[in-house]
């Protein structure tokens, strides 16, 4: 959950067996992408979903050094009528995209991933591919319309076998005609699959990066190709790959703590400096735009939004049911205090279902809860005790809120990964920081070779604060 | 944005154009016959007197603003037309480049048919616009092909050398106002049937005034095309290389055309110094090059896939661009639908395809193959061991169209397969049986 107002209808948990039907995202059906204008358009309101259900890395340097990385391959890609971006996701797992238009988006867990200028330049050149052969348009059609999909980022569709390979083998010449080793898609693919390996047991097959064949065979693949490919070293951003390390040292790894962690079933938002309790047993999810937690049985879910900047809890009240238009039929509103604090409720239904609402301000901020599912009566005592548990928080729960950044250590000479990390504090096995770096489990380092570790970092208040 | 600074080859290729079509019997892809090559006394076959009648179709035999000569020449591979137009009178090489120049024909006369008092006055509202008054719309343009003069080019280049954040608002104009002009043209020929590309400098003329004309000028393009265009590839579901490749020619610009070409080449594992000659070879245009380069992108794992852009860098006409173009997509038909291709081979002139188990296929661009000197030394060189030392079991020659029955029996008799008509045989292949 973000600092800023975002705006949230209740959309978060679209998932699993049939949620409440208030749960449902907002059906908007996309714009078909057959002309670039079209394109452009549908690129455009992609970004402000995918950014605002995703978010993106505001580090200034790391953002120019990906930006500068991804012009010097746009500037041999084709689509000159695309205007090409290049944005670092706030998303912990390995992985990248590409809207309509030219938006290239890589997260913060690939560019973790990347040793080296070459490999992130291969990974950009591969989305640049996707965009310019205007594989949304071909998908969209393939999939009757469904290529942006609100708060689904891991749903985003799987690129056809033929597109996926397509995409590999442009992205594999655009990143040699740039002046890039076509080996970086290689040696990135190769740790992409050591760390799926260490982190699920089984090498990636759907999702981003991932078709038939998987990971291993395609970074065979295209390891062959790079052998066969006449490149020359261009101009580069980074003057070798420790440069390109030094840049990404404390970039978050894992989940990020500004965006809230939960500790069990509490969520802590060290920033916002609030804590909320959900029920036990519930299925929690952290967003940008908001927290929220669904019942096992799937019939009840809960929703804490930040609904509006400053104290009026009314007006903020006025706005969700504006924006919820008829699909909304309030049969209480008003006044109420929960927990010794004032607060504005609603209670009806949305979409035939019941819903509570509880407006509350806290630092100059509205925030909504909301309670949406099936029996009112037990609802309404779940939604009472979670109210109630919204409150600023303490130094015994700020000491809990910790994260995770990258961090550079110099190995000595014979050193293993175990006596690096012991020494260095790494958060990461053996095994974990191996995949990181690339590294087969059990190779020997090089004295002054530079790893990757992760580095459990407190949180910090931010210096507005 | 990457223009591309146009090669001097190029331009000397403009200069030679005139204001007909090119000429298309100058050829390196096949043998020319030198006398005696068909003489009977030589144990050749006498080359028989062909009629266009006979062979072509009544569209393509004559037309509201063509003519083909009844009389048709041979050289032992290819029919040799000769063709009175409105535009000019030239000579053809082959069945497919006719096809070619009979819709250029075509889209000309449609187009100058347009150009009337009010195709005048949507010229000169054109030329109000800055940087379109620069192209000397009023007088000849004076570079055919871009449909601008070399000033407004060079003017063009230097925009595009700017960082985009850099280019002033008239730059950001000039710049839109050429891609709309782009894509007015591809457009309008799409719609007549015709290569945006193609080198026949009468066809480029009349499409960059008619295209700037439509999209800067107001006038109603329908004038030129009723009713809806014809689809482009982006407009069908494309899933696979033939659909991306029909959505690029459709739709990309030259500029982009030539950077996917780029790209394609060095995934192929071509060296920058051939993949540059390709890029800016004279006689091959941006249509040639995408479906010659693509069709080798979809010999996926194919050992040499150079040889046929090194044999393609000898074309010196147009017939020869579209005979290694038919070349290539025959390849990928025979890789794709027969049995994968194992490497290629060249000897600058004719591309080899060896497959697994010793095969050997030779594909070869003809109307019809007679028994000739050239086409009897082809068959002894190819009979005998091969150039690269591979052990063959067996040596097929694929021909785009047939073999006459005394060379059908030579080619046999010299342990030859022979494959006729083989876009036709590959179709046959996919239907099944």
């Amino acid at each position: 959950m973000r600092r800023a107002w975002a705006g949230l209808a209740l959309a978060v948990l679209a998932c699993g067996s049939p949620p409440p039907r208030a749960a449902d995202a907002p059906s908007r059906r996309p714009p078909i992408l057959s002309t670039p204008q079209a394109e452009g358009d549908a690129g455009r309101e992609g970004a402000k979903q995918v950014e605002a259900a995703i978010g993106l890395v505001e580090d200034a340097a790391l953002r120019a050094y990906v930006q500068a990385v991804g012009a010097r391959l746009a500037r041999n890609a084709p689509g000159f009528r695309y205007d090409y971006r290049f944005e670092i996701a706030d998303d912990g797992a390995p992985n990248a995209f590409a809207l309509p238009g030219g938006r290239v988006y890589i997260s913060r867990g690939a560019l973790a991933l990347t040793g080296s200028e070459d490999e992130l330049a291969n990974v950009l050149g591969h989305e640049i591919a996707h965009v310019a052969s205007r594989h949304a348009a071909a998908q969209q059609q393939v999939a009757g319309g469904a290529v942006l999909r609100t708060l689904q980022f891991q749903s985003l569709p799987a690129y056809s076998r033929d597109l996926e390979r397509s995409a590999d083998r442009l992205g594999q010449g655009l990143a040699a005609v740039s002046g890039y080793d076509p080996n970086g898609m290689t040696a990135f693919l190769v740790a992409l699959d050591r760390l799926d390996r260490v982190q699920t047991g089984a090498s990636r097959q759907p999702g981003f990066l991932a078709s038939h064949p998987g990971t291993p065979g395609r970074a065979h693949e295209m390891g062959q190709r790079a052998g066969t490919i006449h490149w020359t070293r261009g101009p580069t951003v980074t003057a070798d790959a420790a440069d390109h390390l030094r840049r990404l040292e404390g970039l978050a790894v894992g989940t990020d703590v500004a965006q809230g962690v939960f500790d069990g079933p509490r969520f802590l938002h060290a920033d916002l400096d609030f804590t909320l309790r959900f029920p036990d047993g519930w299925e929690t999810v952290n967003t940008p735009q908001a927290v929220a937690a669904l019942a096992p049985d799937r019939r009840m879910q809960m929703v804490l939004e930040l609904a509006a900047e400053g104290r009026d809890l009314a007006a903020a009240a006025a706005a969700f049911e504006e924006r919820l238009g008829r699909s909304l039929a309030i049969e209480v509103a008003g006044p109420v205090r929960v927990a010794g604090r004032d607060a504005f409720r609603l209670e009806g239904r949305t979409d035939g279902a019941p819903l509570i609402s509880t407006f509350l301000h806290h630092r100059d901020r509205v925030f909504q809860l909301s309670c949406v599912g099936e029996g009112r009566s037990r609802l309404e005592a779940l939604c009472n005790v979670t109210t109630r548990s919204f409150r600023p928080m303490t130094p015994e729960l700020l000491a809990k809120v910790t994260g995770h950044e990258l961090g550079l250590v110099e190995a000595r000479a014979g050193e293993t990964l175990s006596a690096l990390g012991t020494r260095s504090a790494n958060t990461w096995s053996a095994a974990e920081t191996a995949a990181w770096n690339g590294l087969a489990p059990g190779a020997p380092l090089r004295g002054g070779q530079l790893v990757k570790i992760a580095r459990v970092v407190a949180w910090q208040p931010r210096a507005e604060h | 944005m990457k223009l591309r600074k146009l090669p001097l080859a190029f331009v000397a290729c403009l200069a030679l154009a005139c204001a007909g079509p090119p000429a298309d019997v100058s050829r390196h892809t096949l043998p020319e016959l030198a006398p005696g090559d068909a003489d009977p006394a030589q144990g050749f076959e006498a080359l028989p007197a062909l009629h266009a009648a006979a062979l072509l179709p009544p569209e393509l035999l004559a037309g509201p603003h063509h003519r083909v000569r009844d009389e048709v020449g041979s050289d032992g591979f290819l029919h040799l037309y000769r063709v009175e137009s409105d535009v000019a009178d030239f000579e053809v090489a082959g069945d497919e480049t006719l096809r070619e120049r009979v819709r250029e024909i075509e889209a000309v006369a449609a187009l100058r048919a347009v150009q009337d008092d009010a195709f005048a006055a949507a010229v000169a509202e054109a030329e109000k616009r800055p940087f379109i008054g620069r192209w000397e719309l009023g007088s000849e343009p004076s570079d055919a092909a871009l449909g601008m003069p070399d000033a407004a080019w060079q003017e063009l280049l230097a925009i595009d050398e700017t960082e985009r954040e850099a280019r002033s608002a008239d730059a950001h104009a000039a710049l839109r106002a050429y891609l709309r002009f782009e894509n007015e043209k591809r457009e309008l020929a799409a719609w007549l049937g015709v290569d945006p590309h193609a080198r026949n400098a009468a066809l480029q003329r009349e499409l960059n005034r008619v295209a700037i004309a439509v999209f800067a000028g107001g006038f109603p393009r329908e004038r030129v095309a009723p009713g809806a265009p014809p689809e482009k590839g982006v407009e069908r579901p494309f899933i696979d290389e033939d659909q991306r490749l029909a959505m690029l020619l459709g739709n990309d610009s030259p500029e982009d055309l030539a950077r996917w070409n780029r790209i394609e080449l060095a995934a192929l594992g071509v060296s920058p110094e051939l993949a540059a000659r390709a890029l800016d070879h004279p006689w091959l245009s941006s249509r040639h090059r995408t479906i010659l380069i693509s069709s080798l992108a979809a010999l996926e794992g194919v050992a040499n896939r150079g040889a046929l852009v090194e044999a393609a860098l000898e074309a010196r006409s147009e017939t020869d661009a579209l005979v290694y173009q038919r070349i290539a997509e025959l390849l990928r038909g025979i890789h794709e639908r027969v049995a994968p291709i194992e490497r290629l081979a060249t000897d600058g002139r004719f591309v080899r395809a060896y497959l697994a188990g010793g095969v050997r296929i030779t594909p070869i661009e003809v109307d019809e193959l007679f028994w000739t000197r050239p086409t009897a030394r082809l068959a002894d060189e190819g009979a005998g061991p091969d150039p690269d030392g591979a052990v063959l079991s067996r040596r097929e020659l694929w021909l785009t169209g047939a073999a006459s029955p005394r060379t059908r029996a030579e080619l046999e008799a010299r342990g030859f397969v022979l494959v006729e008509q083989a876009f036709a045989h590959l179709d046959r292949i996919e239907q099944g049986p």
